[in-house]
């Protein structure tokens, strides 16, 4: 039996008047790479800092690997990394692992430096003298020391220049290697999820729009292509996502008897797209 | 838990700690001076206004001592400025609270350690302080009584900083900017303690009439007179007897004029063994005060920060 690794039911947040996220419900099974995706203000950072215990629910439930998320809950076996990679800047880098070892019962000093060996950073050093993809490789690497069967990434590159991005994937993808832990990274920007991810979940406007194996929302969805004149005439035989001019996003494609009409392969961009630019509809979730 | 907190903080600590032992230093080594300079029967002559020549200006010093000893709630706006104030507001300033409330403490044990920690810190050195003051002080207990060194002395010195420290930490986690917790402490903290140093002092229980020289080593509050029909101030008893001279300023001469009127004089004053029951009520409100800002603070922590 795989164990699940985020289930959410109805879970929503509100600030003020306002939801940030309301009524996801999520069931991802350990081992993933989930890439969380979305416009700035989808709902992306609100759903993660719950799932941490930095923000508390208004309503629903949340359980990370069989455990409730409460407000003062010691989520032992789940690392977090903000968008800003934020550590104690006056701290050496030898200082952030001690503090590490001191605030984790599970920690590996070992996993830690090898990692920054390899980069070639210094233990000596001032965080706040690290460049901002430096920074990065610390973070991760005193997330990894904690040995973590979740890791959760809040927009781990976007902060960074091209370059340290590149380095700061090839981290990540050495670490789902390594590790095996699951792994949840979000990111308003879809190619950069596409070759480490095998999991997307889409959030838009506080809603949850899409979730799902990668490999099989590609398999489930076609794209139809054809005159936008008989367009109505082929939608109303088929389960339509969304109706772009000249185009439909279809999932699970019935056979067309027009033959003007093309059935194409989606990609995740236009897939992610698609579904963004959808008006809200009930939850659709894939068995995975 | 107890290494992030010295790591922390340890700069905060350091400097608070200078200021607090430099002010002990202070008090210490001034009593030892005046125990060498001055011969054990003349010593607590020097802390009474109406000292001699045999001072040898000590007298001077030790009235400019308890006047500048008014300055001394700063070493408390310091512990609440310095060690209290950006204890929860610098983390939320430099979001550094999202690493260490995502580790594997749990922010209610990471927060009680770290106000374990600097409280303890706080109360050994004004504890210090205290006793410094007192050890100074100590030869004009029996002559002077203790009241004028009341707000330097344990434990309400000591409770007096504690409470400056756990104002700056509530504050820190009600505004999470550094300078706005550091401002408002400093406010907060005066509008507590001189409210309580200027009213509430004076009226923990309630004042005693009697004979000046009944009143040795107690707290003098007012000089009042009586003709037998009422109680007068010295001012009103002056209008009354028709006696407003120059206005401004009375010497002993109006003093005597009043007396051969018929007016007799007495003082309104707390008793010298009230001291320690003062010290007692006074330290209870301030602890009371500190206890109310851990209270909240822990519920802010819980419930409200992110």
């Amino acid at each position: 039996m795989t164990e699940v690794a985020i289930a959410t039911r109805e879970l929503g947040r509100r600030y003020g008047r306002k939801w940030g996220l309301r009524g996801c419900s999520l069931s991802i099974p350990a081992g993933r790479v989930v890439g969380l995706v979305g416009p700035n203000g989808a709902g992306k950072s609100t759903l993660m800092n719950m799932m941490v215990g930095l923000l508390r629910p208004t309503e629903g439930e949340l359980e990370l690997l069989g455990e409730r998320v409460g407000p003062n809950t010691v989520l032992d076996r789940v690392a977090y990394i903000d968008q800003e990679h934020s550590l104690y800047r006056t701290f050496k880098v030898r200082e952030m692992l001690k503090a590490g070892r001191k605030l984790n019962t599970r920690w590996s000093q070992r996993i830690a430096e090898d990692r920054l060996r390899a980069r070639g950073i210094p233990l000596d050093r001032k965080v706040g003298e690290l460049s901002g993809g430096q920074r990065a490789q610390v973070a991760l690497a005193v997330a990894l020391a904690t040995t973590p069967d979740l890791l959760i990434l809040d927009e781990p590159v976007a902060s960074l220049d091209p370059l340290a991005r590149k380095e700061m994937m090839a981290a990540l993808m050495s670490a789902k290697a390594e590790t095996g832990c699951t792994i949840v990274l979000s990111s308003h920007v879809v190619s950069e999820l596409e070759r480490l991810c095998d999991h997307l979940v889409v959030l838009d406007h506080g809603r949850l729009r899409l979730s799902g194996d990668i490999n099989e929302l590609l398999n489930e969805h076609r794209l139809l292509v054809g005159p936008a004149a008989t367009a109505a005439a082929v939608a109303a035989g088929q389960d339509v996502v969304h109706h772009d001019e000249g185009s439909l996003l279809v999932r699970g494609v019935r056979p067309i008897h027009d033959p003007q009409w093309r059935v194409e392969p989606v990609d995740l961009e236009t897939l992610v797209m698609q579904y963004l630019s959808m008006a809200y509809r009930p939850v659709r979730e894939t068995v995975s | 838990m107890l290494w992030m907190a010295w790591r922390q903080h340890r700069l905060a600590v350091f400097s608070v700690a200078v200021a607090f032992s430099g002010a002990a230093a202070f008090f210490f080594l001034l009593g030892n001076r005046m125990r060498a300079a001055l011969p054990a029967d003349v010593l607590p002559n020097c802390f009474s206004v109406a000292s001699g020549p045999e001072c040898d200006g000590w007298a001077r010093v030790v009235n400019e001592t308890l006047n500048l000893s008014v300055l001394l709630p700063v070493l408390a706006i310091a512990a609440g400025v310095f060690l209290g104030a950006p204890l929860l507001a610098r983390e939320m300033e430099q979001r550094t609270h999202r690493y260490a409330w995502t580790q594997g403490v749990s922010r209610l044990r990471w927060l009680n350690t770290k106000l374990v920690m600097l409280g303890a810190t706080v109360l050994l050195l004004s504890t210090a302080v205290s006793a410094a003051h007192m050890w100074w002080y100590a030869p004009a207990a029996k002559t002077e009584g203790l009241f004028d060194a009341f707000g330097m002395t344990a434990p309400v010195f000591p409770a007096v900083c504690l409470f400056a420290f756990l104002l700056g930490v509530f504050m820190g986690a009600l505004f999470k900017r550094v300078l706005t917790a550091i401002t408002l402490t400093t406010a907060g903290f005066l509008a507590c303690l001189v409210p309580v140093q200027t009213i509430f002092r004076t009226r923990y229980l309630p004042a005693v009439d009697g004979q000046y020289a009944e009143a040795r080593g107690g707290w003098v509050m007012d000089f009042l007179y009586t003709d037998g029909s009422g109680t007068y101030t010295l001012f009103s008893a002056l209008q009354k007897a028709g006696l407003s001279g120059s206005g401004t300023s009375f010497g002993s001469k109006e003093i005597g004029q009043l007396k051969a009127l018929g007016f007799r004089e007495f003082v309104s004053y707390q008793p010298a063994d009230r001291f320690w029951t003062f010290q007692l009520i006074e330290a209870g409100i301030f602890t009371g005060l500190a206890a109310v800002c851990v209270a909240l603070t822990f519920y802010l922590v819980r419930t409200r920060l992110a």
